[in-house]
């Protein structure tokens, strides 16, 4: 029997994608403290490794990992061929169109300025409004974009909004809600079918 | 690819080149006749008859008129387009292509990727079918034991589909779901819907409807909102017993839910796969209500080979 390939995103999903797998008896040869990449359960054929979230996408889809634990939100801006079997119900967060608050974001002929660190659903999400936008890509603190008039609106994550209060912005337009998701290769799917359906249920059943 | 070296660019085209003659050689074998198709397509045309293909896909160019045109994605349309207006009643032609198709990737690169593959044209019968069928079993054997063909009928899933009444991009994005296996969605996406509670309970549970063809065939027959649908199943046990004789059931994988990229199928779909390839190397199905779209309907049966994956795998595997 070959070896399956699970890859886990590094940060507060990986821990708790941990912590599920622990739960399913499956995970004890993950140690996240430690400063390994991969890590081997030889009694189960399940290796793990350990990679940055946006990465996830990418090597599930080559196929080098046949599953993948990942937020929907890397899901959605890349746009990747992969089979998305499962949803994990934590990590759970909304994507959301933010602004200094009263401002009225759909403007009919105007370009609307986006901030955010997600173009790609950016783009689609406005597309489908018929909005027309101008995005300024950003790696970090968007709430500041408005603040210095950088931009009219920003879109990002949004878990409790503290951090668009304290800045003094405000939701306007909540977009889709986000969670992590169990991620299966295409081919995997079909010659693994039967192992993969068994972890796919036991996780199911444990959340 | 890209090569350093010209050696081993030679050295590998000298391998493409011969996997090319191998397979040419099987399909001439099964009197099969090459045919030359044009490089560009109406990009009307092609929207209208491909809905799921992505716009931002194609790789449009314009003519001295102003008319867009786009580069052929798609090699199958390409040929229907240019027979059909002459096809004379009772004709069957069995031809195979090996030409490039465009596609415009994320990074917006123009990729160029070979497509090989053939057309039974004229014959509507189960075993037009199972020559196909007989066809990708020789070019998969003929290079590697692991395979798996993962084997559909839209027919199935159109008719479930046409049930709910969709306005069209709720179709398309339903489909979408069902292609993604994504079984949360699907039924998040079903309940906010005003139908019966049979029909959301098949959606909930179509991703089920997958594996051994024996098993799956069963599950179906009881399984069934209309006659089309249960159609579709009794096709299917005929199928079975043909490929039972034929011993392919074992390398092979029904999956009811299977949705094709191209929407012009309608019957059987497949899809083959090596152990190793990183997407499929073989798809096609039997695609009748594409040739109506020009004029006439003439029963079609076919499938291309993606020769760029195919001879990745064995390169990889330096043979």
């Amino acid at each position: 029997m070959d070896n399956i390939t699970i890859a886990l995103a590094k940060g507060r999903l990986g821990k708790q994608a941990y912590k599920i797998l622990k739960k399913i008896g499956l995970g004890d040869s993950i140690d996240l403290d430690s400063r390994k990449l991969i890590f081997k359960d030889e009694k189960n054929k399940i290796d793990y490794i350990y990679v940055k979230p946006s990465d996830v996408v990418t090597y599930v889809e080559k196929g080098v990992a046949d599953l993948g634990i990942v937020g929907k939100d890397v899901i959605l801006e890349n746009d990747t061929d992969i089979y998305e079997i499962l949803d994990l119900g934590f990590g759970k967060c909304k994507f959301s169109i933010a602004s200094i608050k009263g401002q009225n974001i759909y403007k009919k002929d105007d370009t609307l300025k986006v901030a955010t660190k997600y173009p790609e659903i950016s783009k689609k999400y406005f597309k489908e409004k018929q909005q027309k936008i101008e995005i300024i890509k950003l790696n970090g603190s968007v709430e500041l974009a408005p603040l210095v008039k950088l931009s009219d609106v920003i879109v990002d994550l949004v878990e409790t909004g503290d951090t668009l209060k304290a800045n003094g912005l405000e939701v306007i337009e909540d977009m889709f809600n986000i969670s992590a998701r169990l991620i299966c290769n295409r081919i995997s799917y079909r010659f693994q079918y039967d192992r993969i359906q068994r972890i796919t249920n036991l996780l199911e059943n444990n959340l | 690819m890209e090569f350093i070296k010209i050696k081993d660019e030679l050295d590998y085209s000298y391998k493409k080149y011969k996997l090319t003659r191998e397979i040419e050689d099987i399909f001439i074998e099964s009197k099969y006749i090459k045919l030359e198709p044009s490089i560009f397509e109406d990009y009307d045309t092609f929207t209208l008859i491909n809905k799921r293909i992505k716009k931002e896909k194609m790789v449009k160019i314009i003519d001295g008129n102003s008319k867009v045109l786009i580069l052929r994605p798609d090699i199958t349309t390409n040929i229907i387009k240019n027979l059909i207006p002459r096809w004379e009643k009772d004709l069957t032609v069995k031809l195979f292509y090996n030409s490039s198709i465009f596609i415009n990737k994320l990074d917006n690169n123009i990729k160029e990727f070979k497509q090989m593959g053939i057309e039974y044209l004229g014959e509507d019968s189960l075993e037009a079918d199972m020559e196909i069928i007989g066809l990708v079993f020789k070019i998969f054997k003929n290079y590697r034991k692991n395979f798996i063909l993962e084997i559909g009928t839209s027919k199935y899933i159109n008719a479930l589909l046409k049930e709910l009444n969709l306005e069209e991009n709720l179709k398309i994005k339903l489909k979408n779901l069902i292609y993604k296996k994504n079984k949360n969605e699907i039924i998040e996406c079903i309940s906010a819907l005003d139908i019966k509670k049979e029909i959301k309970d098949l959606f909930s549970n179509i991703l089920d409807f997958q594996g051994n063809m024996e098993e799956v065939i069963n599950k179906a027959e009881n399984n069934y909102m209309n006659k089309e649908m249960k159609l579709s199943i009794e096709k299917l046990k005929d199928f079975k017993k043909m490929a039972l004789d034929y011993g392919y059931l074992k390398c092979i994988h029904l999956d009811l839910s299977m949705i094709t990229e191209l929407d012009y199928y309608n019957g059987l779909v497949f899809k083959g796969y090596y152990k190793n390839s990183y997407r499929e190397v073989i798809s096609g199905g039997r695609y009748d209500s594409l040739t109506k779209t020009f004029g006439v309907k003439i029963p079609a049966v076919g499938f291309s080979i993606d020769l760029d994956e195919l001879i990745k795998i064995l390169y990889r595997d330096g043979e």
